[in-house]
């Protein structure tokens, strides 16, 4: 493993068992992430991509192979460590948001830092709190509640939240999924930017308009990674089809 | 920086709960009210268990009654003054001793002459029960029974009502009416309003003491001499032991003191034994008052149980509801523990504003319950909210926010927690176990369907107390009962009397009509058994003395015979009247007219003839051993009872009535005067009372399971919006979709409400005797009740779907 490798994953399977039937979600992965990637994963519905997004996340296990975070052999956490491990490293932008509507936008945004231990102090927490929401420009907005936003300001808020706790990277599911295409470029720049200044991006999109912007694509295809190549930069003329043809299988 | 996530777990706690308000409403009312009611239990429990009597030293007081032993029978808990005058003079066991007896007085030099209950007391009786004074003091320690004591205490309140709070009443005299002259007393002390007499005497309403040597029953009584024979319910002693002496040890002391005097009692009336029966004061105090205490804490605690039951439901709903929100702090880094805690959070918020209010709410409910408990059981004075109580809040509040954390944590898998996350709004069509959902409704069905019957057999039982004709007008109508004190009149004289005084009556203004006759909704019912001819003795039959023109005023309708001649009521003939029941019971299966000139043995063992019968009497106190069943004796005028008829609109008083008649003859006094719908309203008080309260049960029960039923369907459908969305794009209906789901929930309500019913049959069937007087089935009105809930829980489950029903299948599909 190189020294600024963030994530390792070695013959990755996951394996859901029925009554009758066996399905094999991934097969055999293996990938490693570095610091300051940027990786979109992409791929035809039911290939793998959530299942891949939600292992990496530690929201499940793998049937087969190992997965290391920093260094660390997730296969010997149990529950509380992957949440303690989960909530120092890994920062989640979904789709839907899921922002709680009980909580401003400050509190929102602090929610993961009160999990943290060793505790933060308030003053502590108020700091990264800021920090986040002036990185997505939405410090101006702290005491709102999530519903008095727009969606392209909740992605935001929900950005914020996963940067307050400076994780080592960014597991982003479908961020533009519930949004305009105005404001879904509004939030893949804020992404793009992100990563220029050093951030780990770990993305599953559909849409190809933004596919392209990352740096490193992954396809894959019924479970296993079929292409994986380092993207160059796309002309403005260029389309992401043309991009992605470039790739090359690992 | 543990306070920080404490802090924000609880800004989220609240938050989350003022997001809820239907919950948070159900969860407290519920409980508020569940709590206070069981606060109030728990505080007549500490009262009768934990808490000391507020007595001179309880663990060595007695109480000293006799057993006397006749030929034939033996008779248990009433004593002669002679046993109780020798046991106080003679015994080794005693460290100080007293006599009690309870009584009645009329009061010659107050106005309108009050009879009032008074208790005669030993001079240690102030001390011994801790009795504080407003003024004055009491008597000297020790008995003086061998000089008439002129003395006298009475209570704060009988100052305010008779001596205008006179603050000159040290010295002051109250007479006590006793034929040609009056005994006086002075007045030495003023009993603070605090203080509550012994329950044992049923004195709660006890405002005067006299010292025991002014009880002319026994003392200084020149005319009469008691014999041993002459027995009192309410005559004591009252001892403190002296320390190391036990019951066993008093009672070979007593009894070997009572063989004293062998030749005194022995054969005396029958008499063949008298042996002491000593019990400890707070045994006699409680009485069996202590097992209903806890059949109250029993019934509080089985509420208590039900109201949790109700409320876990309602947390089942809302740890579904919250899935989402505990699933994405679990994605956030939440470990299990913190999940938990901030489950406990929100419980705990809940549990406090619960118990508060509860505690609150109890407060009024104590006093509540002293005004109606009053005089009916003992220690009522000493209920309130105390350090125990508190404590035992404060620890029912953490029990009950853990116990409902737990139901609410596992509920929640933390392992498909994260999986839920994945979803992310694509669509997901995660539900609730049709199995768990079928349960809940099932359950808060069965339990409301339960309560909602029990509730409604109360109230039947009481409504058919409430409802039931009496057998007797009670409106505008009055009961004075007068007597004239050293009458040598014979009956025939005062029959005289009695017509004339009736007649002063009947001039008099206000009043349209008069007849002789007792109470008929007297608190205190008289028995006696008739015996026929061959010496077969009946049951007791409930009684009371009219006269001839009683029925017509009263409207007791005389359904053959006649009512009673002159004669009867002067005491030259032997007549009688009988209820129906009655003529049924003595005569069965022939025609109640039969018994018409039939006799039968009663008072004094004299032949009376049945000349009438009258429609049945149905006392309210008395109908569930008597049925209807009484008879009616002659009122031959040993005193002059007069049933009287006001004029519509007019209130009649004592003092009028007493006044009116004194022109006619001073010495009369009243003895008795009640009005008659006012003691027939307080007969039917406490069903009025059970109606009230079991209604509100019965509706409060219905609203907290449809409240729990449409909560948990609504959450469920909820969820299910998307397949909705799915189905009616593929083309069903609605009529189709609303079929599919309203078997999914009618059946669940059905099996509640068909196991509920079965429970409360069988339970009825098999415990049907034991619970006779408390409850009946009134099938029509149960039917009633069990077509409402069905259909409150109906509405319940249909509510949710109509409305997820009316939404476009687009919308469903969006999940908007």
């Amino acid at each position: 493993m190189k020294t600024n490798t963030l994530i390792s994953l070695n013959k990755i399977a996951k394996v859901y068992r029925g009554q009758n039937v066996e399905t094999y979600a991934l097969k055999d992965i293996s990938l490693n992430i570095n610091q300051g990637d940027y990786i979109c994963i992409s791929g035809p519905s039911g290939c793998g991509k959530s299942t891949l997004l939600s292992l990496l996340g530690l929201l499940d296990s793998p049937t087969a192979g190992d997965y290391f975070i920093k260094e660390v052999d997730t296969k010997t956490l149990d529950m509380d460590q992957q949440a303690e491990l989960r909530n120092l490293h890994i920062g989640f932008i979904f789709q839907s948001f899921n922002l709680i509507d009980e909580l401003s936008v400050f509190d929102n945004v602090a929610l993961p830092l009160t999990y943290r231990e060793p505790a933060m102090s308030p003053n502590e927490i108020e700091l990264a709190v800021k920090q986040a929401l002036d990185e997505v420009e939405m410090g101006h907005r702290a005491q709102h509640k999530p519903n008095q936003l727009s969606g392209g300001q909740q992605q935001r808020i929900a950005i914020a939240r996963a940067l307050a706790g400076k994780p080592s990277i960014l597991l982003v599911d479908e961020p533009t999924g519930n949004l305009d295409s105005k404001n879904g470029d509004a939030v893949m720049d804020l992404l793009d930017e992100l990563n220029k200044k050093g951030t780990t991006i770990c993305m599953v999109t559909h849409d190809l308009r933004y596919a392209g912007r990352a740096k490193t694509q992954l396809k894959l295809l019924d479970g296993e990674i079929v292409s994986y190549s380092e993207a160059r930069q796309a002309p403005s003329s260029d389309t992401a089809e043309q991009v992605l043809e470039s790739a090359e299988v690992m | 920086m543990k306070l920080t996530k404490t802090r924000a777990q609880l800004s989220l706690a609240w938050a989350s709960l003022m997001n809820a308000p239907g919950f948070v409403t159900a969860v407290i009312a519920t409980l508020a009210l569940t709590l206070a009611t069981l606060f109030v239990v728990l505080s007549l429990v500490n009262s009768y268990f934990l808490k000391p009597l507020d007595v001179y030293d309880e663990s060595r007081m007695v109480v000293v009654e006799q057993s006397l032993t006749y030929d034939d029978y033996d008779a248990t808990g009433f004593q002669s003054y002679q046993s109780m005058v020798h046991w106080l003079k003679h015994n080794q066991s005693f460290e100080q001793s007293m006599m009690i007896n309870a009584g009645e007085q009329i009061f010659a030099n107050l106005d309108g002459e009050p009879k009032e209950p008074v208790l005669y007391v030993g001079g240690n009786y102030f001390e011994l029960l801790n009795t504080p004074f407003l003024m004055g003091q009491g008597f000297d320690l020790g008995e003086t029974l061998e000089t008439p004591d002129d003395r006298v205490v009475i209570s704060a309140n009988f100052w305010r009502k008779h001596y205008n709070s006179d603050p000159n009443i040290i010295g002051k005299t109250l007479s006590v009416m006793a034929g040609e002259t009056d005994y006086v007393h002075r007045i030495v002390g003023v009993v603070d309003d605090s203080f509550s007499p012994p329950y044992m005497f049923k004195a709660s309403d006890v405002e005067v003491w006299f010292p025991s040597s002014a009880d002319r029953r026994f003392f200084h009584n020149d005319d009469w001499q008691s014999p041993w024979t002459n027995t009192f319910k309410n005559l004591k002693l009252i001892a403190v032991l002296k320390p190391g002496v036990t019951i066993d040890q008093v009672k070979v002391d007593l009894k070997q003191q009572i063989d004293t005097v062998k030749s005194e009692w022995l054969n005396n009336g029958g008499i063949t034994d008298v042996k002491p029966e000593v019990t400890p004061y707070r045994d006699v105090e409680l009485g069996n008052n202590d097992d209903l205490s806890l059949m109250m804490l029993a019934g509080a605690v089985g509420l208590l149980i039900i109201a949790v039951l109700n409320v876990s439901t309602l947390f089942f709903s809302r740890a579904l509801a919250q899935h989402k929100t505990l699933a994405l702090q679990a994605v956030l880094g939440a470990k299990r523990s913190t999940l938990f805690k901030s489950i406990f959070l929100q419980s705990l918020i809940l549990m406090t504003l619960s118990v508060s209010i509860a505690l609150f709410l109890s407060v009024w409910g104590i006093r509540l319950f002293k005004v109606l408990a009053e005089g009916r059981l003992p220690l009522v004075n000493s209920l309130a909210v105390d350090s125990t109580l508190v404590i035992v809040a404060i620890i029912l509040c953490i029990a009950l926010a853990y116990i409902f954390s737990v139901i609410t944590a596992r509920l929640v898998n933390y392992k498909t927690l994260n999986t839920q996350m994945q979803n992310s709004g694509k669509g997901g069509v995660s539900q609730v176990s049709g199995r768990t959902v079928r349960i809940l409704i099932g359950s808060q069905m069965f339990v409301a369907a339960l309560l909602v019957s029990f509730s409604v057999m109360v109230v039947s039982k009481a409504m058919g107390t409430i409802n039931r004709p009496l057998g007797s007008d009670t409106e505008n109508l009055y009961f004075a009962n007068l007597f004239q004190p050293n009458n040598q009149m014979s009956l025939a004289e005062r029959y005289e009397h009695m017509l004339q005084y009736k007649q002063v009556l009947l001039d008099s203004q206000g009043i349209d009509d008069v007849a002789l006759g007792h109470s008929p909704v007297s608190q205190r019912q008289n028995a006696n058994t008739l015996t026929d001819v061959n010496g077969k003795s009946s049951i007791f039959f409930p009684s009371q003395w009219v006269g001839p023109d009683y029925f017509a005023l009263v409207n007791t309708k005389i359904l053959a015979g006649r009512t009673f001649t002159e004669q009867a009521i002067r005491g030259e003939t032997n007549e009688i009247l009988v209820s129906v029941s009655v003529a049924e019971n003595l005569l069965p299966g022939q025609d109640y007219r039969n018994i018409i000139g039939k006799s039968y043995q009663g008072l004094e063992e004299k032949m009376y003839e049945v000349v009438g019968v009258t429609e049945d009497f149905n006392h309210p106190k008395y109908y569930d051993e008597s049925f209807g069943r009484h008879i009616w004796w002659p009122a031959t005028p040993y005193s002059y009872m007069f049933t009287i008829k006001a004029s519509e609109g007019v209130k009649l008083t004592n003092k009028q009535i007493l006044n009116t008649l004194k022109e006619k003859n001073s010495d009369l006094t009243m003895w008795q005067f009640n009005d008659l719908q006012q003691e027939y309203d307080n007969l039917l008080y406490m069903s009025r009372l059970t109606v009230v309260l079991c209604s509100t049960l019965a509706l409060f029960t219905l609203l907290l399971a449809a409240i729990g039923i449409f909560g948990v369907l609504s959450y469920n459908l909820g969820l299910r919006r998307y397949e909705f969305g799915i189905r009616m794009a593929l083309g069903a209906k609605k009529a189709r979709l609303f079929k599919l789901m309203s078997v999914e929930a009618i059946i669940p309500v059905l099996i509640g409400f068909a196991v509920a019913l079965a429970v409360v049959m069988i339970g009825f069937y098999m415990l049907q005797g034991q619970l006779m007087s408390w409850l009946i089935l009134d099938v029509r009105l149960q039917l009633l009740a069990w077509s409402i809930t069905l259909c409150i829980a109906l509405f319940a489950c249909f509510r949710p779907l109509v409305l997820l029903l009316k939404a476009k299948p687009m919308a469903a599909l969006r999940n908007d």
